[in-house]
């Protein structure tokens, strides 16, 4: 997994309450395991109307957030059906940061668990920094050590996260990563317990 | 504490989120009376979507499809619980309606083998509903089973939200019985009192 430090870039403005899963990526993209290329279905039915031509109006269409890598979103955001691809597929555009008032729990471990920073901040935060990013200036800086986010016009907004989380991180850590550190442990407990409780081996 | 669940009037969706429930007598709510902006906001979003209007007898919705499916809704009791409707409905010389097409998807191979060993398979038949193999089918249509746009479904699986059943597709969420109800009446209807009310 990638580390999250820092991420200066365009933020931009999805004011939608109770995004689904389904919404961030439609099951017609779900027959895959593969993380890449699924930027094509980010957002399909905002993006593509019936016969598949851009919607353009759609903020993530218009040519100032089309490289967006932060997303303001409305409350809830990631509720619905258990997908991985979300996150996958919001990373695979170049979203690395997603940040609403609260977050579906199994979208926020997946976050976690794939390098995307989840940024919970309160209501009127929010609202202003949707406001900032509906501007003309979009760019935002996210400073995970920090635990800011310092919007377009440089209001500082702190936000809390779980240190261990934090650590994970800014280390680049997934839960796998996390326990390949333990290896060395891991592999002497191995060896001790082939000897002691030699019928457990396969 | 005795708690009467034979009192609970059958619940139905009206919106894009399984908690947007009313009761199937009731009506659909005004997206002006909650009380956050962003439900207010999501609600009215929803009632566009659903092409319902706030106040209307959620009964009223007439509906084209109906799914009786989904590892959530679709297990041996399901089965039982949707054919009992079914058969008392074809008792009564009542079929799937002309304007729906319905369908009943197995949760699983077993249920499947099951269901057909205690014949419900024939009952569902008979009245008209396609017996499908089991599968995920049109919970989240990712195979040609799915909603065209507008379709409105009765469906017994647990994702309402925008798109699910098919583009645009209008999901309205029900237990096994009341799907099986909505597809003999052609509406939504309350399954203890649909036989009399549309005769």
């Amino acid at each position: 997994m990638k580390a999250f430090t820092r991420l200066d870039g365009c933020a931009a403005p999805l004011e939608l309450a109770n995004i689904d899963t389904d919404q961030i990526i439609p099951k017609q993209f779900l027959k895959t395991v593969e993380r890449e290329g699924l930027a094509k279905g980010l957002f399909y039915d905002f993006r593509f109307d019936g016969e598949g031509n851009e919607i353009s109006d759609f903020v993530l269409n218009r040519p100032e957030y089309k490289n967006a890598s932060v997303l303001i979103a409305g409350d809830n955001f990631g509720c619905g059906s258990s997908r991985e691809h979300a996150p996958w597929a919001l990373m695979d555009f170049g979203i690395m940061c997603v940040i609403s008032t609260s977050f579906a729990d199994i979208f926020n471990n997946n976050c976690y668990n794939n390098g995307l920073l989840p940024v919970v901040v309160t209501p009127d935060e929010l609202a202003a920094l949707m406001d900032e990013a509906k501007g003309g200036n979009h760019m935002v800086s996210v400073d995970l050590d920090a635990q800011t986010v310092v919007s377009p016009s440089g209001k500082v907004i702190r936000f809390d996260i779980d240190p261990v989380r934090k650590e994970k991180m800014l280390k680049g850590l997934d839960a796998i990563g996390e326990t390949l550190q333990h290896g060395g442990d891991i592999d002497a407990f191995e060896s001790k317990r082939a000897i002691s409780q030699p019928w457990l081996e396969a | 504490m005795v708690i009467d669940g034979a009192a609970l009037v059958p619940m139905v969706t009206w919106g894009t989120s399984p908690e947007d429930v009313i009761p199937v007598t009731g009506n659909v709510p005004d997206p002006e009376s909650f009380a956050t902006p962003d439900k207010r906001a999501a609600a009215h979003r929803a009632l566009d979507y659903m092409g319902l209007t706030a106040g209307q007898p959620i009964s009223d919705a007439k509906i084209d499809r109906v799914f009786i499916g989904s590892c959530t809704n679709s297990r041996i009791e399901d089965m039982r619980a949707a054919a009992a409707v079914v058969q008392d409905a074809f008792l009564h010389g009542r079929l799937v309606a002309p304007h729906v097409k319905a369908m009943v998807v197995p949760g699983s191979g077993l249920v499947k083998e099951q269901a057909e060993a205690e014949g419900l398979d024939a009952i569902f038949k008979a009245a008209g509903f396609d017996w499908r193999e089991p599968g995920c089918s049109m919970c989240l249509a990712m195979n040609p089973d799915k909603l065209a746009p507008q379709e409105r479904c009765a469906s017994t699986s647990n994702r309402n939200f925008e798109g699910r059943q098919g583009r645009a597709g209008r999901t309205h969420l029900v237990s096994p019985a009341m799907a099986a109800a909505a597809a003999i009446a052609g509406r939504l209807t309350d399954v203890r009192t649909f036989l009399e009310e549309t005769a």
